[in-house]
């Protein structure tokens, strides 16, 4: 396996895409970038004119980072050779992705049994449903044993004008995918910079489709929630981003983070949360110490890999860039995983579980 | 929240959420389960709902009501509109002898035209057929049924391509009465089935604007006579259209134009009908058919979910049938010419609709599919652990109560929201048989499971294998005032917690109430658990730090004998031993023998014989007299109560603590002052000198605040001057409520009367209290002498009390005092008043009396 990283924040995009392709020299299988919302379109034509042979694969993001620096504008790309690699289109992705199923069973057909594969996906959907796709990929995959992984895309302006694309063309509700297959090793990790209160609650009351909780331990959901944390409803919304609930699975958490408080004084999520099953309330733990120990875990097990991919939440990326911390962070990719590149979106996907406020970090090497 | 009960089926008020409608309904979700106002409901989300009715069937509470254009058509209808029916065809076997009335009615009301929706059937078979012919492209499956549609649409959109792209008779009808009649007025639909309403909400080409159900209809219909109205349809069947709605009908009107030869797969099995759709997502046996007869109803139309079926005249309705089947196929010069080889009917039904355009009866359909929410594997494992079905068994019950076909399946609806775990009849019942025996406070097992483990012990012939224990955390109330309830229930919590974790699968431990337990153990390694359990040390956060507070238990313990088999008797046991060590401080742990029972029967005998022996007079007054180190005379007495019954006298130490601890001392109190106070105005009168009587008072007294007045209340009713009395605090006196004590001596002295503070020196009274309360007199309890007189110590300790109740001009007495040697060494030490063996032992009042005649003492 062998990659290129390209960045540009060049506001002509024909510049842009000069001096971001100006490394590759060879063709790629796979190119993957993010790019900023205004220029999206023209980039994902571009790229998929340029390289016609190539997978290209794409979303957009709040930030858009890889090993040569960061920003909001403009565009970074990782050009992958000399790896196998097949990949579509899942479309409707939101309502109804068994539709196109089929094409993915075939992407999956072309993989040896004997070489290690992952799927790697970016999805757009505006309807709130990223479980819905991952579990009809899962059921197919994981007969097979191939880990997922991906993210939702992101954007600085609204949800809204979060897009994918797939060979040039762009979507708004799909997931593009992409199979790499071959000989190569993976490591995965997940951080949560949460850490759990000793505050408890049962779902009583969900619409699960909406992604809505109305009542937690039968009481109003958005009222409970204000009280544990010492507030009214008007100013809850404020202090939600501190707090996402989260999951307890096994010894994990998956955290499933708010969207605000929502009609009949519900609260609305960005990940499915199913009634009657039990949640906890976190709180912020020493991120700059979390991130440090995982950038060790990640040498002490894996050394400085070949290349990563990383899935930042775009929550994660805002209270960096609050804090003043993006660049010590985006230091610590660079330092412990040499090339990278790093998506900044609504969601993080690892299997069948759809994640909020996560960083997922997949690592290869040869 | 969810906006349910707002399609075309609802749920009214009679549910009692039974759940045979979910066990019947073929969509998942369609149905939620709610609690409105307390009252357990299941009502429809419309949105999910493909009104097949099978919910209105399945009903037998009557609460599955549906709505139809009934009420918008006659109103529509009477306000002038100009209006043609579509009666659909099975009205012709369901009412044929109503038919021409219904007809020559509703033309009365003003409807224009009325179109046997039978020729639309025609139409619609004649476009199936030539679809048929012409596409190999596996569309087979008829699309007449608007359910089947409703749920291909919503649950199976991969079939959408298998539906025969033709209108259904009653959509034909109304293209054929509009474009090829020149018919503009309103369509209005009359038929037996509910879902139709979608569907020409749907087909926008038949602009058919009302569905109106047969049953509404004859509702409508039911007082009025409509005998004398005639009417005809103005366009009837042609072919084989009124034997559509029969079940098969839509097969056999195939065949009769292809052939036997050729497979037509019928589907009307009624409730089973949606479970076989699957199957034709497999291509290979979808272009192994020619087509596919569904129909959601097994009675077919003719019996649908809003036919007017108390109308139906059963015994006229196969012969309608069978007079229709005759007509048709015994016509001759028509294409249903049975007489006719296939080829040829076929020929002459193309000849027949020639002037047709079959695009003018295509149909399109609409993918409306919403991919369920999948539940994780984590999800369904956490809720099926709420529901304490944790085993392969407890997981696959499968009762289908609930209404869905499998454990998992209600674990799903529950984690979506359709539905409850409470409604699991097992979880029910086992959280009902948990709440039982389960204590709500701390989680560990209750009363009900004790006894029901001790039951089985003994059913088992086991019990002798146990010891039981009834246990309690010693001063637990000191808890509760130092820390607060709230604390008070997490050292519970936190007790029980310890407790439970000692008792191994086969022993119990349980909390029956405030912190008591009953436990029953192996006696194999029960003492060591004993002892684990009196060193339990709970941490309690108060305020900013945190302390450890060690638990000390009390317990009444019974090894269980061969003999016992009798769980009441065993549990008895147990709790006289319980019993005893509560009345015996010095004991936590106590063993039940006979002997303790004797012991607690006779003091429950005496605790019953109190109230009469008071009544009775059995208690009589001894005085035990205070003598003067000074003069060696007769200073003073103490009254002391002696019980008398059956002329044998019954110690105080018998009955004394017994009254205590039921509250009678005070009675008792009372009823000995009363006595002084008699016998003292009685001497008074003889004109004898008398000397000050103490009397002594219980600390059960200043539990209120007015004891001071009515001991003066006694003591002036017998008219007694108060310095003749004196009022003698006992032991526990001290240790409650010294605010009122204080206040009651000072009132006492206010009054004249004295006070003397008993038992100085021993475990009850102390420095602080002579600190506090301003007693007039100290006496000293007679464990002071305990090392001797010969001790140093002893004689110091001494000097220095009586000096220093002499400094705060207190008077002393020395109390006990038995030998010569105590008395001339309390003389040294220049102790006032001495009481005790040495002079007198308490003297019956006789005696007393003898001794006020000659108050002298010769030692």
């Amino acid at each position: 396996m062998k990659t290129v990283t390209g960045r540009s924040t060049k506001r002509d995009v024909g510049k842009a895409m000069e001096e971001v392709v100006s490394n590759i020299s060879d063709v790629p299988g796979l190119i993957i970038f993010s790019a900023d919302e205004e220029n999206f379109s023209e980039y994902s034509i571009l790229l998929s004119s340029r390289f016609p042979q190539s997978i290209v694969i794409g979303s957009t993001s709040y930030i858009h980072m890889c090993e040569q620096g960061y920003s909001k504008e403009g565009i970074c790309l990782t050009a992958i050779s000399d790896i196998k690699c097949c990949g579509g289109v899942i479309e409707e992705a939101g309502r109804f992705p068994g539709k196109y199923i089929d094409r993915f069973k075939a992407d999956v057909s072309k993989i040896s049994v004997r070489e290690n594969s992952v799927c790697f996906e970016l999805c757009a959907l505006t309807y709130y449903c990223e479980e819905l796709f991952l579990d009809r990929l899962h059921h197919i995959l994981k007969e097979r044993n191939i880990p997922l992984f991906g993210g939702s895309a992101g954007s600085v302006k609204s949800k809204d004008s979060a897009v994918i694309s797939y060979n040039g063309k762009i979507y708004t509700e799909a997931v593009a995918y992409v199979f790499l297959y071959g000989q190569f090793k993976l490591h995965f990790y997940k951080e949560n910079i949460f850490k759990p209160m000793k505050h408890q609650y049962v779902v009583t009351d969900a619409e699960v489709s909406e992604r809505i909780v109305y009542e937690y331990n039968n009481v109003p959901a958005a009222r409970i929630i204000a009280k544990t944390l010492g507030t009214d409803i008007v100013s809850l919304q404020s202090v939600l981003a501190e707090h996402p609930m989260g999951r307890m699975v096994d010894d994990d958490i998956y955290i499933t983070d708010h969207i605000g408080v929502v009609q009949d004084e519900g609260l609305k999520y960005y990940a499915t949360v199913y009634n009657n099953t039990r949640v906890v309330m976190l709180e912020a733990d020493d991120y700059k110490k979390v991130f440090q120990e995982t950038m060790k875990d990640i040498y002490d097990k894996t050394g400085i890999p070949d290349f990563a991919v990383v899935i930042n939440c775009v929550s994660r990326s805002i209270r960096f860039e609050k804090d003043s911390f993006l660049l010590e962070y985006y230091n610590g990719l660079k330092h412990g995983l040499g090339s990278f590149i790093c998506f900044s979106g609504y969601g993080e996907q690892l299997n069948n579980h759809h994640l909020n406020q996560t960083m997922i970090i997949v690592a290869f090497s040869n | 929240m969810k906006k349910l009960n707002l399609g075309r089926i609802f749920t009214n008020d009679n549910c009692i959420a039974c759940n045979r409608c979910i066990s019947k309904c073929p969509i998942t979700g369609a149905n939620y389960f709610v609690n409105r106002n307390g009252r357990a409901r299941i009502e429809v989300d419309g949105n999910k709902c493909i009104q097949c009715g099978y919910c209105m069937d399945a009903c037998i509470h009557g609460a599955r009501e549906y709505k139809d254009d009934m009420d918008l058509f006659m109103d529509e209808l009477s306000a002038g509109g100009k209006f043609s029916v579509i009666l659909a065809p099975s009205f012709f076997i369901n009412h044929i002898d109503l038919a021409e009335h219904v007809i020559g009615y509703l033309k009365h009301l003003g409807v224009e035209k009325v179109y046997n929706a039978g020729f639309g059937a025609d139409i619609s078979i004649w476009c199936s057929l030539n679809y048929l012919d012409n596409h190999q492209d596996g569309a087979v499956i008829s699309a007449n049924c608007p359910a089947i549609v409703n749920y291909i649409e919503k649950e199976l959109p991969e079939l959408l391509p298998n539906l025969i792209p033709v209108q259904t008779p009653v959509c034909c009808t109304a293209i054929y009465a509009k474009k090829y009649l020149g018919d503009s007025n309103t369509m209005v639909l009359i038929s037996p089935c509910i879902a139709k309403s979608e569907e020409i909400r749907s087909q926008s080409a038949a602009d058919i604007k009302y569905n109106v159900t047969f049953r509404h209809l004859f509702e409508k219909l039911e007082d009025i006579d409509i005998s004398s109205y005639h009417g005809e349809v103005d366009m009837d069947d042609v072919g084989l259209g009124n034997i559509f709605p029969f079940p098969g009908g839509l097969k056999e009107y195939i065949e009769y134009f292809v052939g036997y030869e050729k497979l037509i797969w019928k589907l009307d099995e009624g409730g089973t009908v949606y479970k076989k759709f699957p199957y034709f997502t497999d291509k290979d046996l979808v272009h192994k058919l020619y087509a596919v007869d569904a129909l959601s109803c097994n009675r077919g139309c003719i019996y649908g979910p809003a036919a007017d079926r108390s109308n139906i005249n059963q015994g006229a309705f196969f012969g309608n049938i069978t007079a229709i089947r005759s007509r048709h196929y015994n016509e001759r010069g028509n294409f249903c010419d049975e007489q006719l080889p296939i080829k040829e009917r076929r020929e002459m039904m193309n000849q027949f609709f020639s002037n047709l355009n079959p695009e003018d009866f295509h149909r399109t359909f609409l993918d409306r599919y919403e991919q369920q929410c999948p539940v994780p594997e984590e999800t369904i494992e956490d809720i099926f652990t709420q529901m304490n079905k944790n085993t392969f068994e407890e997981r696959n019950i499968n009762c289908q109560s609930c209404g869905y076909e499998t454990c998992s399946d209600m674990v799903r609806a529950v984690a979506l929201g359709y539905n409850d775990m409470n409604n699991c009849i097992h979880y029910s019942k086992e959280r009902n048989i948990r709440l039982l025996s389960t204590d709500t406070i701390t989680g560990i097992p209750n009363e009900n499971a004790y006894i029901m483990f001790l039951q089985k012990l003994v059913d088992y012939g086991r019990a002798s294998e146990y010891v039981v224990a009834n246990l309690n955390i010693k001063n637990f109330t000191l808890v509760n005032e130092r820390f607060g309830s709230e604390k008070g229930d997490e050292v519970i919590r936190f007790f029980s917690k310890k407790l439970n974790e000692l008792a191994d699968k086969d022993e119990i431990v349980s909390r029956v109430g405030g912190n008591n337990y009953f436990a029953a153990f192996k006696k194999e390694g029960f003492a060591e658990k004993l002892e684990k359990c009196n060193s339990i040390t709970v941490q309690i956060e108060n305020l900013e730090e945190i302390i450890e507070y060690p638990i000390q238990i009390r317990a009444g313990i019974y090894y269980i004998q061969e003999q016992d088999t009798v769980v009441s008797e065993i549990n008895n046991k147990v709790a006289i031993a319980f019993g005893y060590a509560k009345r015996v401080e010095s004991k936590d742990f106590v063993y039940f023998d006979e002997n303790i029972r004797k012991e607690l029967y006779q003091e429950m005998l005496i605790r019953k014989m109190l109230p009469k022996a008071l009544e009775n007079d059995e208690f009589l007054i001894f005085y035990q007299p205070k003598v003067s180190l000074e003069t060696y005379k007769l200073s003073g007495a103490e009254a002391l109560v002696r019980w008398k019954q059956n002329g044998k006298i019954i110690p105080p130490i018998k009955f004394i603590p017994i009254c205590e601890k039921n509250g009678f001392v005070k009675q008792i109190d009372f009823y000995v002052l009363e006595q002084i106070c008699k016998k003292i105005r009685a001497w008074l009168d003889e004109g004898l000198e008398i000397v000050k009587i103490s009397s002594n008072f219980s600390k059960h007294h200043f539990e209120e605040k007015n004891i001071a007045d009515k001991i003066c209340g006694i003591v002036d009713k017998w008219r007694v001057p108060h310095e003749y009395i004196e009022v003698e605090f006992t032991e526990t006196a001290y240790i409650d409520r010294q605010d009122i004590l204080s206040d009651t001596i000072e009132k006492l002295k206010s009054y004249g009367f004295s006070s003397s503070m008993d038992d100085f020196g021993s475990g009850y009274s102390s420095l602080s209290l002579l600190q506090a309360l301003n007693f007039d007199v100290l006496k000293l309890d007679k464990s002071l002498l305990g090392k001797g007189v010969n001790d140093l110590r002893t004689n110091k300790i001494i000097a220095n009390i009586i000096a220093m109740t002499k400094d705060l001009n207190m008077e002393i007495i020395a109390e006990g005092v038995e030998t010569r040697q105590e008395l001339e060494m309390l003389h040294s030490l220049n102790c006032n008043v001495v009481q005790g063996y040495i002079f007198d032992k308490p003297l019956p009042e006789e005696e007393f009396y003898k001794r006020l005649l000659n108050k002298e003492y010769r030692i």
